[in-house]
């Protein structure tokens, strides 16, 4: 299925937080794994992805290291200056294995936003965003991740508003510090 | 402010890096972050106590390379009337500047109870603590000097912290030291870390 993330397919990365030259925020466009973007110290780093054109998403994927809080905004409007929170999630620390990161969703977006709010440890990587759907209203076919299913079974669904709140139970607790991590800026 | 004319090399990276800056109060601590990020240029003349914490970004090139670190220096209140509130201003620190004015034995004592108290107020506590420990007002006459740099250091190398002996009062000796110090310590991090992200997804080609 098509990947509108990718450069040959229009994608583009039109603002990153911080920058090191060797790995250029591209990596994360470039449909391989092993390359990346990496932050380059304190929380949260953020990136915002221009597409070609306003399309139907119906999945977003990121594969990453070290991430430990990601959240997902977007945007439909021809200028980015106003993006609506489209899910927040905690992702396990799973060591020098990347984490993978499958979103069903059911928003129209130009832009898509990604904050990495929390790290596990001083840094993280993001090295692939990928982004599904298309005009045809929905109706896609599901491929590529076998185990996620039509029907997602984890909690974040069709409704972004109901993924978002599912996935915070936190909110609030962190300020008291009991054993959260109420981590960097 | 004054900028110096340095070569123009061309910046491939921007770190960036959280940094308490602790010790007694009135032993200079906002002096030494002013006079480093003015380069030399600014002493406060008059005492000011600083309230909770102040937040002042100091660029620091590392030495042969292309890369600059920022600092995100957080001058904290040396006054016994923030010290219970202090950690959580810093909200998640993993590199401290501790300083201590040569002539006062208990500013020295305190450095070992910033430590500590630095250590217990990580959020997470597997991550080590990096920090420099800096002796002030060297300048002083000799029969002035309470704390012995000799034994100043040792604390230090025992405890795994880089020593440095500066004056912040104009024209200023090794201010730039301890930052620069802090700064290279946190660009190796990086670069360490890198390399393993680099390391671990060797195997994921796709």
């Amino acid at each position: 299925m098509k990947d509108f993330a990718r450069e040959e397919n229009g994608g583009l990365i039109v603002m990153a937080s911080c920058s090191d030259e060797r790995f250029p925020p591209e990596n994360m466009l470039d449909g391989k794994d092993n390359t990346f973007w990496v932050t380059t110290g304190m929380f949260p780093q953020e990136f915002v992805l221009k597409l070609d054109s306003c399309i139907r998403v119906s999945k977003i994927t990121t594969l990453s290291l070290n991430v430990r809080k990601l959240a997902v905004e977007k945007c439909d409007q021809e200028k980015p200056d106003q993006f609506e929170k489209v899910f927040e999630v905690e992702l396990a620390n799973r060591g020098d294995r990347l984490q993978t990161e499958v979103h069903q969703v059911n928003i129209r977006a130009k832009y898509l936003k990604f904050i990495i709010l929390q790290g596990h440890g001083e840094f993280a990587t993001v090295n692939r965003v990928s982004v599904v759907g298309g005009d045809d209203d929905g109706a896609y076919e599901d491929q590529g991740y076998g185990s996620m299913q039509r029907q997602p079974s984890m909690g974040y669904g069709g409704s972004a508003a109901t993924g978002f709140n599912a996935s915070r139970p936190e909110s609030g607790g962190a300020a008291g510090g009991g054993g959260g991590f109420e981590d960097e800026f | 402010m004054v900028s110096k004319v340095v070569k123009p090399i061309d910046i491939t990276a921007t770190l960036r890096c959280k940094v308490a800056v602790v010790g007694d109060a009135a032993i200079g601590k906002s002096a030494l972050v002013s006079m480093f990020t003015s380069k030399g240029s600014k002493f406060p003349k008059a005492y000011t106590m600083t309230s909770g914490v102040e937040v002042v970004v100091a660029p620091v090139q590392i030495p042969d390379t292309t890369v600059n670190v920022e600092l995100y220096l957080l001058d904290t209140a040396g006054s016994e009337l923030y010290k219970d509130q202090i950690s959580q201003y810093w909200n998640g620190v993993y590199y401290a500047i501790l300083v201590f004015d040569v002539s006062a034995m208990e500013t020295f004592e305190a450095c070992k109870a910033w430590w500590e108290l630095l250590k217990s107020a990580r959020p997470d506590r597997e991550r080590p603590l990096r920090a420099v420990l800096v002796a002030n007002k060297v300048d002083l006459p000799p029969q002035r000097h309470q704390v012995r740099l000799d034994m100043a250091q040792e604390w230090a190398a025992n405890n795994g912290l880089d020593f440095f002996d500066v004056s912040a009062a104009p024209p200023g000796k090794d201010i730039e030291a301890p930052f620069v110090s802090i700064a290279t310590t946190f660009y190796k991090n990086y670069e360490d870390k890198v390399a393993t992200f680099q390391a671990a997804c060797q195997n994921y080609s796709s």
